[in-house]
């Protein structure tokens, strides 16, 4: 009965068959003589022979010709081949002949070149006569199954334009079987495809939409039709590829595992994403008012390598999983401000576990959600998503090993750390690892008070720390290229987020300016600004330019008026007020401390040329004071005890190592003024600082008895941080904790909990506590092993807000947009990179045995 | 302040032994005082100027640079290495190797004589900068000749208490038994030097004396090579003449008077001068005498003019006027002490000829007030 129902349909749909459909086929019969009359006897019963010849049987005997074509002799009542001899040009000697010959397993098919090769070879080993006979029957079996093949092709293109689709795999056998008149050829035999081919049907679809670009054209308006009603039914753009495909297969009559072939690698289009961007872009205006529920699509992609290439600025942000996104009323503030494009990376990548709260993403033009693990912005910058969890202790683990060291990478998550990337003795502009932060509610808030101590602490942890990273693009100044090399590149830096103080609201800090709900409030003062180890006389110039750069910027000084008249400075003391400026190891005296007071070569050598006059090297750091003295006239100097300074001569003093390491011409003086302070009570550093011109009413010296000055305390609301009262400056850190012999910046967090210390040459951050680099060059004279060397600036707002400022040559900031998007972004940057899958579900958390359930099935 | 510190002194003076009564003693005919005065800022004031330059480029590295500072400046003695005011010498920025180093003074200061400038950005270019200490090759009046008829012709005061002391030298009258000599670091030649002060001696009538060429010592002219630069060697020179000079009558001894105003050197002065009062010369006894012209109001002002970074209370106090008798130290802020015994004058004597010299060229006066308001840069 189907059968006939499919006869039928095949008729009607004969009358719709397109001209060009008609034309001679390969084998002369016209091609709709071919559908009409359908295949001769002798051509049903070699492809019939061909079937029975290709089935092989695991008993012994019978795998000859003539037991495998038994059964078919049988079916027919008689010896049907021997009758149809004459139609293959043999006679029945030659029949006779071939049918002792037995074909081995996985023998190739009959009508098919392979089989004739077969059948040739001498290692098969047939003769002469039953060599002529398979030949014959191939042929013949090559010419049937040709016929067959662009009969059934005539059958698709019929249904397909009178269907809207194309046949399903048991369509298709139905319409042969009827068209071949033997129930038991199938499209498999008669394509003949191997295992490593694939579904038999996604070949034989393949094949139809490669050579038949009509039916292609047809099939692919009709579902654009199907999808547009779909559309217009639901009101939106639904989210779901497999609600789509669904729809589409019902509305077609087929199934939506027979509709997944029409997408994919070798389907009519390439992804479902693809095909409902195309249809929406090709109907802007149908689909005006359309919500569009499809998050990760390939425009939204494209659009957001686009802003990035337009853009000056980055802000990037991680959401915390599950967890709701605060104050985006102030991150829009900054972004209308800077100008800037979002980017917002979900936990772990899935844009599923984005929750409903924060859908308002999605709608918003200036977000973009990156759901890569990577994205590679310029050279050497890359943006990493790579799915820790947001508790974990230390999310940078690992990476260092897996970037250059001259590397930026910027990782979204929410805990604020920062480190810079190892180098060992690769002395080049280090690169660094850092996290974005998150502006997301603490992701471990028990609801009902009931959580552990650990997420207690981690509550306030990130209390404490939120915030967001903004990416800015930097510009080479040709005044600087020798120092700096390639300048071209990015520099992120942290906006911390605070609470209201001072009488500013609360927002995001950022230099002189808060980002508040209200607007942006341009600050007056800023309580303290650390600058990097000093190391005056061994100071990289571009890395002072760029620290008075920064005073520039603030406003702390400004163009000087009066300029060009006499003993005029270019710049003189501007409104903004800074309270405490912070040097770290102010003085190099590099010939004197223990880094090279075993050197006796060398320090012969220093004696020679002089620089063992210890006038020569505080002269220098006293007309530097005195100089940002006379810019900065409200401006407190804080100088901690460092070992470079204090802590060096007060050991030469108590070792009695001064004659050893000084001229002789000053060691009288220096010992009166120390031996008188220490008499005194002073301090003796400072005592020798002031004999060589410093003023001291300007500068605050610290001792080791009164090490501490925090700053930033505010008066206005003590009470919000009961135990951590200000920012601490006065601490070099050179010196451990309960008097360990040194200090890492979680030593820092636990001792003083917002903290700015300097020492090791690297900036670090771990929360509130935070290490400023350097102002020297990557070497210095005295290292003799490997160094690890950057440059940065901490300016202090509260202490929840400091912002660590890293160098990058000669400037922190882009100094204008002088630069063509071609010239930033060489070769096709920014561009989307993947990230090597492994333990963990493809994050580097091998320890997740739990990933999170997503909402829906990822879309993509 | 003041008044306390004198009056301290002379409670000291008061307790000392009893001095011996010179008006009434014998003097030999061989009996001789020699008043050896330092020039600048002891004899006369404010005559030359140090040269300092600037710094090659007028900017500070990597921040930006200093308009309109001249590239050299002439600072006048008494601003660059006097006892009060600026100490221009100690703020300036130095050349090594030809690389500058700022000092610490990077504020501008003013002159005494109004120009304006940031020591800190300038440095002494020893070449250079002592131009006007030595002999002049370009012309044939030299610097302190040509500078000091300049102030005569305008009637500038300029004359310190030592133009006062030396002044019996340049008499007649008193060419028995004083002699005086000129002894400074400068390096001009002993004819100049004699020639500028003998334009002062006809000037203001001292008399009609002249000096020896020997009597103008100027320590860094090649004809001064002997004393290697140092003022103690040539006063220990004066005293061995002295006292190989013979007296029969030893009542009233030879006298040996320094008359210097630089406060680094008093110190050290004075400890010589004690060591020489009592080296036990009896045959010909020499009496040192140290005339200190360091200005009072050092003393007087507590906050203190920071002399060598070093705090005023452990800066040893010396009176105007120090007598070292043998075994005996008197000491004294009467400046015409100096007349009485190198004289022979009674009190009353001493106290008129001191007040009646120098007159309308003392500058003392003026000068005091203007240091004490601008003590500190």
């Amino acid at each position: 009965m189907r059968t006939v129902t499919l006869g039928l349909a095949l008729l009607i749909s004969l009358s719709t068959l397109p001209v060009s459909a008609a034309k001679k086929d390969r084998s002369g019969a016209d091609c709709s003589s071919i559908l009409v009359e359908g295949l001769s006897r002798e051509q049903a019963y070699i492809l019939q022979i061909a079937g029975r010849l290709a089935a092989y049987a695991q008993l012994p005997k019978l795998n000859t010709v003539k037991m495998r074509l038994f059964a078919l002799d049988e079916s027919a009542g008689q010896d049907v081949v021997a009758q149809m001899l004459g139609a293959y040009g043999l006679d029945k000697d030659d029949w006779r002949a071939a049918q002792s010959v037995e074909f081995p397993e996985g023998a190739p098919l009959l009508g098919t070149s392979a089989f004739s090769k077969l059948v040739r070879s001498e290692k098969f080993g047939l003769n002469k006569q039953q060599r002529k006979t398979f030949e014959k029957l191939n042929e013949a079996a090559v010419e049937a199954r040709q016929m067959a093949k662009t009969a059934l092709i005539l059958m698709e293109e019929a249904f397909a334009f009178g269907k809207g689709r194309l046949m399903t795999e048991n369509e298709l056998n139905l319409a042969l079987q009827g068209y071949v008149r033997d129930p038991q050829i199938t499209l498999q035999s008669l394509l003949a495809l191997g295992k490593s081919e694939g579904p038999t049907l996604r070949a034989w679809r393949y094949q139809i939409f490669l050579t038949r670009e009509r039916v292609g054209a047809y099939l692919r308006a009709s579902l654009e039709m199907k999808f547009i009603d779909y559309s217009s039914m639901l009101g939106e753009i639904p989210e779901d590829d497999l609600q789509i495909v669904a729809y589409l297969a019902e509305t077609l009559g087929t199934t939506a595992d027979d509709m997944a072939f029409y997408f994919g690698e070798k389907g009519l289009m390439a992804s479902v994403g693809d095909f409902v961007d195309d249809v929406v872009a090709g109907n802007e205006r149908k689909f005006r008012n359309k919500v569009n529920r499809r998050i990760y699509t390939k425009a939204r992609t494209e659009r957001m390598l686009n802003a990035i290439r337009e853009a000056n600025d980055l802000i990037l942000i991680k959401l915390a999983e599950n967890q709701k996104l605060t104050g985006f009323a102030e991150i829009e503030r900054l972004a209308k401000d800077l100008n800037a494009p979002i980017i917002v990376a979900p936990a772990f990548s899935e844009i599923n576990l984005i929750p409903a709260i924060n859908t308002h993403l999605f709608y918003n033009p200036r977000v973009h959600i990156m759901v890569d693990p990577q994205l590679q912005i310029d050279k050497n910058t890359y943006l990493v998503n790579h799915g820790t969890m947001d508790k974990v202790e230390n999310p940078l683990v690992g990476l260092d090993q897996l970037y250059q060291p001259t590397d930026r990478v910027i990782v979204f998550h929410p805990k604020v750390v920062s480190k810079t990337t190892p180098s060992g003795s690769y002395d080049a502009q280090n690169g660094y690892l850092t996290t974005t932060g998150s502006m997301s509610d603490p992701a471990y808030r028990s609801e009902f008070n009931v959580g552990m101590v650990t997420d207690w602490r981690a509550q306030i942890t990130a209390e404490k720390n939120l915030g967001l990273t903004v990416l800015s693009r930097r510009y080479p100044q040709a005044a600087f290229s020798g120092i700096t090399g390639a300048a071209n590149g990015s520099s992120a830096r942290r906006l911390p987020f605070t609470l209201a103080r001072y009488g500013n609201p609360e927002g995001l800090f950022d230099m002189n300016k808060i980002y508040a709900k209200e607007g942006v409030v341009r600050l007056k003062a800023l309580p303290a600004l650390v600058l990097g180890d000093i190391h005056l006389g061994n100071t990289d110039p571009a890395f002072l330019q760029a620290a008075y750069g920064i005073l520039r910027d603030l406003g702390a000084i400004v163009e000087n008026p009066r300029f060009g008249r006499v003993n005029e400075f270019e710049y003189a003391p501007g409104k903004f007020q800074i309270g405490a400026l912070v040097f770290h190891d102010l003085i190099d005296g590099s010939p004197f401390n223990e880094h090279t007071f075993d050197r006796i070569i060398t320090r012969a050598q220093m004696d020679k040329s002089g620089q063992l006059e210890i006038g020569s090297h505080i002269r220098p750091v006293a007309s530097f004071l005195n100089f940002l003295g006379m810019l900065l006239p409200n401006t407190k100097f804080i100088v901690p005890v460092d070992n470079h300074g204090h802590d060096w001569i007060v050991k030469a003093l108590e070792k009695g190592k001064l004659s050893e390491n000084f001229q002789r011409s000053e060691l009288a003086i220096m010992l009166r003024l120390m031996l008188e302070t220490v008499e005194k009570g002073g301090n003796p550093y400072e005592r020798l600082l002031s004999y060589y011109g410093v003023d001291l009413s300007r500068v605050i010296f610290m001792t080791n008895e009164h090490s501490s000055y925090r700053i930033g305390i505010d008066l206005n609301d003590p009470e919000k941080f009961s135990v951590l009262q200000g920012t601490e400056i006065g601490q070099h850190s050179q010196n451990g904790v309960n008097g360990a012999r040194a200090i890492s910046v979680k030593g820092m967090l636990a001792a003083y909990s917002a903290i700015v210390g300097g020492h090791v040459h690297s900036t670090q951050e771990l929360g509130q506590s935070k290490r400023v680099g350097s102002l020297t060059p990557t070497r210095q004279s005295y290292h003799k092993g490997p160094s690890t060397n950057d440059a940065s600036v901490a300016l202090i707002y509260s202490p929840e807000a400091i912002q660590m400022l890293r160098f990058e040559g000669d400037s922190f900031m882009p100094n204008g947009p002088g630069q063509s998007a071609e010239e930033f972004f060489p070769s096709g940057l920014p561009k989307i990179k993947t990230w090597p899958g492994g333990p963990g579900g493809g994050t580097t958390d091998q320890y997740r045995h739990d990933p999170p359930k997503p909402r829906l099935a990822r879309t993509r | 302040m003041r008044l306390l510190f004198f009056a301290t002194l002379l409670a000291i003076s008061g307790l000392g032994h009893a001095r011996p009564d010179l008006s009434k003693a014998t003097r030999d005919p061989r009996q001789l005082s020699i008043i050896v005065s330092d020039l600048d800022e002891s004899y006369f004031h404010g005559i030359g100027h140090y040269r300092v330059r600037r710094m090659p480029n007028p900017e500070v590295p990597g921040f930006g640079s200093f308009s309109g500072m001249p590239e050299e400046v002439a600072v006048p003695v008494y601003d660059f290495d006097g006892n009060l005011g600026l100490k221009v010498s100690e703020l300036l920025g130095e050349m090594k190797n030809g690389q500058f180093k700022p000092s610490a003074a990077v504020q501008e200061v003013t002159l005494r004589n109004g120009i304006k400038f940031r020591p800190g950005f300038y440095y002494f270019d020893r070449a250079w900068g002592y131009a006007e200490f030595r002999e002049r090759e370009d012309a044939e009046t030299g610097w302190i000749e040509s500078q000091v008829a300049e102030k005569l012709a305008s009637g500038t005061p300029f004359l310190m208490e030592g133009a006062v002391l030396l002044s019996p030298a340049f008499d007649e009258k008193w060419a028995d038994r004083v002699s005086g000599a000129i002894l400074t670091k400068r390096g001009a030649s002993p004819q100049e030097t004699r020639r500028a002060i003998e334009l002062i001696r006809d000037e203001l009538a001292m008399g009609r004396r002249s000096l020896p060429d020997e009597a103008f010592v100027n320590l860094q002219h090649r004809s001064a090579f002997e004393f290697a630069d140092s003022k103690h060697r040539y006063n220990d020179k004066l005293y061995q003449s002295l006292s190989r000079r013979m007296m029969k009558s030893h009542e009233v001894p030879h006298f040996l008077i320094m008359i210097e105003n630089d406060r680094r050197m008093l110190e050290d002065i004075d400890a010589k001068m004690q060591s020489m009062a009592n080296r036990g010369v009896f045959a010909n006894p020499v009496v040192p005498i140290l005339v200190n012209l360091v200005e009072p109001e050092v003393f007087a002002n507590p906050a203190g003019i920071d002399w060598d970074r070093s705090r005023l209370e452990s800066v040893k106090p010396v009176s105007r006027v120090t007598v070292y008798w043998p075994n005996d130290t008197e000491r004294t802020d009467r400046l015409e002490r100096v007349f009485e015994l190198a004289l022979g004058l009674s009190r009353d004597e001493a106290l008129k000829l001191y007040k009646s010299k120098v007159g309308a060229y003392a500058c003392r006066d003026l000068l005091v007030g203007k240091f004490t308001r601008e003590a500190r840069p």
